[in-house]
């Protein structure tokens, strides 16, 4: 703004043009400041650039994913054999949490697991896969659900369809959960929030 | 000649600082004559976390007209914002906004911080292909990304906030910070800043490296290596042929008070140095083509005062070797205040008594006993068959009894070091001691000064040696009247020392003021042997 042109001292050069530039005052430059984490994850400055569009009226076609599955999904994650503490993928789905988990802390080996509130735990054989993981104890599991409030409070016509937390999903971030956003139109946008619920991104798909 | 060579090297020396504190309070600004068209210029701030994380604010001053802004951040780039309002970007680093007038983009970057055992790297560029990748620089290509500017040069300037970095880069602001394609710029440290300028070609990207002090991101896990190295393999990594690191130069500016109080103390240091110099060079070129001083000088016998003949012969006798004959003088005061006794007829053969208990009324005449004594008995009488008197011991002697009657003169006020050591040595210390202490202990020029200043003003001092005081001026006015008197009286000048007892003090004063030739030459040591 008006700080290069305060900073600048201008004048005319004996060669008929241009100016002189000096180093700003040190009052004349303010040092940026870090965001913080609102205590209701809907008052996210990021959602600002989260913006609703016309459906016709008509509602999303795809179900919110549920984020209260997590608590329970961890739970029996945790119970399983060999009680696995690394993933290399997480998604929770309306109806079901998957997981995808290495095996007996052997980097390269990994098997799936779904959750289903209800039926018997599912874990499938054991394969070779080389995604990077994460340890289970950055999962906070209040998270995905106050996200999933957030987003569809700031887009009423829309729903988070699903939310993943997967290196491959957090495009540079680290690690984010991934939101997918959609309304009756297709998806809508999808938005990036670190693990302790701060909504860093929105991209407009 | 030598003494003008040494007080003008010492003044010429000190001089430098007051002009150097004057040139430092001037910023050392930059030339921009092709500015580009629309904007007027960038200003990247900075400011480092303790956990490493960088939080950015890019200002471009735009004109008032409708500029699109494409914006480009680096990988991980969070938060964006254009002028406060979040924007929506596609994998959170490719977004777009319209803006009338100037624009802030701001994010947060993590990861842009490595930290090492003894310090932390910020490091902002990429490059792949030897180009290099302007999402991941400080900022894009204003010209590329910024709508309705035109072809140019661009200011940019800025900031990088950090606790605690002007005490880890000193003044070596330059030391801690590099630019690509910023070319030339300035730098200067605060406590918790250092602040920049520098021109970037149109169409460039700058790429910034900056080392950080280590307690400044304590929440980061420290990785094995030095920054130094970690540096060098930055620069190595980031490098381009076309396009080296460049370190700032250091812009300091001093404080003009600073540069005053350093000038009027010079101005002290010349007025009481140079003055009184050429003042004494003018008195000696007078004199000397005044041609013989008798010329000048009114006769007087009346003896004009109370001086001793030494001091007497001091400030109104003859001047070079004969100054010797000051000794003479002393000998026979001596003579004539019964503390020692001359016996004998003539020249030829006389004898000196010089008692065990003899003692003089001043340092000159104390110092003159000492010398008279038996060096294998000093505490007994000695008698001294003359000639010779001093011998082989002449230059010796003559050394010690010049000193002591230099100083029995100063005492007696009437004469003063032409430059004086107790105001020329503390000024160039005074002064080095506010340039340091204005410029936070970060004057080299300062300590030179100081420690420089103080041996060259001495070495002035004794080069320029003694001048007379007033009283000593008036003295000598005096003395030079009584003895242009005893010079006129030929009787004088072939007297032998014996005849002291017949002529009296008259004896002692003419062989001081130059008017006893022989009996000088009696009792006077020799400069060479």
């Amino acid at each position: 703004m008006t700080v290069i042109s305060v900073v600048s001292t201008v004048s005319l050069a004996a060669c008929g043009g241009g100016r002189d530039v000096a180093l700003p005052r040190a009052d004349q430059l303010a040092a940026p400041t870090f965001a913080t984490l609102p205590a209701d994850l809907s008052q996210s400055p990021q959602l600002v650039a989260l913006v609703g569009r016309d459906t016709a009226g008509l509602p999303p076609t795809e179900a919110s994913a549920d984020g209260s599955l997590l608590t329970g999904a961890l739970a029996a994650l945790a119970a399983l054999p060999n009680h696995p503490t690394r993933l290399s993928r997480l998604t929770i789905y309306s109806d079901q949490v998957y997981f995808t988990f290495e095996v007996n802390g052997i980097v390269g080996r990994q098997a799936s697991y779904v959750y289903r509130p209800g039926e018997t735990p599912r874990v499938s054989d054991s394969s070779f896969d080389d995604n990077a993981t994460y340890p289970v104890s950055v999962i906070q599991p209040t998270v995905p659900a106050a996200l999933i409030a957030a987003v569809e409070k700031a887009v009423p016509n829309a729903h988070v369809t699903t939310l993943d937390l997967e290196p491959g999903l957090s495009y540079g971030f680290g690690l984010t959960w991934y939101l997918r956003v959609e309304d009756a139109r297709g998806t809508l946008a999808n938005v990036f929030a670190d693990t302790d619920g701060a909504i860093v991104a929105v991209d407009p798909s | 000649m030598l003494r003008l060579v040494v007080t003008f090297l010492f003044l010429f020396f000190v001089a430098i600082l007051p002009l150097h504190a004057w040139l430092n309070t001037t910023p050392d600004a930059l030339h921009l004559t092709n500015s580009a068209k629309g904007l007027h210029g960038i200003t990247w701030s900075g400011t480092v976390r303790s956990d490493g994380r960088l939080s950015v604010r890019i200002d471009y001053d735009l004109d008032q007209q409708s500029h699109k802004i494409d914006v480009r951040m680096p990988d991980g780039a969070r938060f964006a914002a254009v002028n406060g309002t979040p924007i929506a970007a596609d994998i959170g680093r490719y977004g777009e906004a319209t803006v009338t007038g100037p624009a802030s983009v701001t994010y947060e970057l993590p990861g842009a911080v490595t930290r090492y055992r003894d310090g932390a790297v910020l490091s902002l560029g990429d490059v792949r292909n030897g180009s290099i990748r302007g999402d991941q620089a400080m900022f894009p290509c204003a010209l590329c990304y910024l709508g309705n500017v035109e072809y140019g040069d661009i200011v940019v300037s800025g900031a990088l906030f950090v606790d605690g970095i002007g005490a880890f880069v000193g003044d070596q602001a330059s030391a801690g910070l590099s630019f690509v394609n910023l070319s030339p710029t300035r730098a200067k440290a605060d406590d918790d800043d250092v602040r920049f300028v520098g021109l970037l070609q149109a169409g460039d990207e700058p790429m910034m490296l900056a080392t950080l002090p280590a307690k400044a991101v304590t929440k980061l896990t420290a990785k094995d290596g030095s920054v130094v190295d970690a540096v060098k393999a930055a620069k190595q990594r980031l490098g381009t042929d076309g396009h080296p690191f460049r370190s700032p130069t250091a812009a300091h500016h001093g404080s003009a008070t600073v540069a005053l109080v350093i000038t009027v103390l010079y101005a002290l240091l010349l007025i009481v140095i140079l003055v009184p110099v050429l003042w004494a060079r003018g008195a000696r070129s007078a004199a000397q083509h005044a041609g013989a001083p008798d010329s000048a000088i009114t006769v007087s016998s009346m003896k004009p005062g109370e001086l001793s003949p030494a001091l007497a012969g001091s400030v109104a006798g003859p001047s070079g070797g004969q100054r010797q004959s000051l000794v003479a003088a002393a000998i026979l005061d001596l003579v004539c205040r019964n503390v020692i006794s001359i016996t004998g007829s003539d020249s030829r053969r006389f004898t000196i008594h010089v008692p065990a208990t003899a003692t003089g009324t001043t340092r000159f005449d104390r110092a003159v006993i000492e010398q008279l004594r038996s060096p294998m008995h000093p505490h007994e009488d000695n008698d001294i068959h003359v000639p010779p008197l001093w011998s082989v011991r002449g230059p010796t002697v003559a050394r010690v009894l010049s000193k002591a009657l230099a100083q029995e003169a100063r005492h007696q006020r009437l004469i003063r070091a032409t430059v004086p050591p107790v105001i020329a040595m503390p000024i160039p210390i005074a002064m080095g001691v506010i340039a340091i202490v204005g410029n936070h202990g970060a004057s080299k020029l300062g300590y030179t000064t100081a420690i420089v200043g103080a041996l060259l003003a001495f070495a002035a001092s004794r080069a320029n040696g003694m001048t007379l005081t007033t009283r000593g001026r008036a003295e000598q006015q005096r003395w030079q009247q009584y003895g242009a008197w005893l010079r006129s009286n030929n009787a004088l000048s072939t007297a032998a020392a014996p005849d002291v007892a017949t002529w009296g003090e008259t004896l002692a004063y003419a062989a001081a003021l130059g008017a006893a030739s022989e009996v000088a030459n009696e009792l006077s040591p020799r400069l060479g042997s």
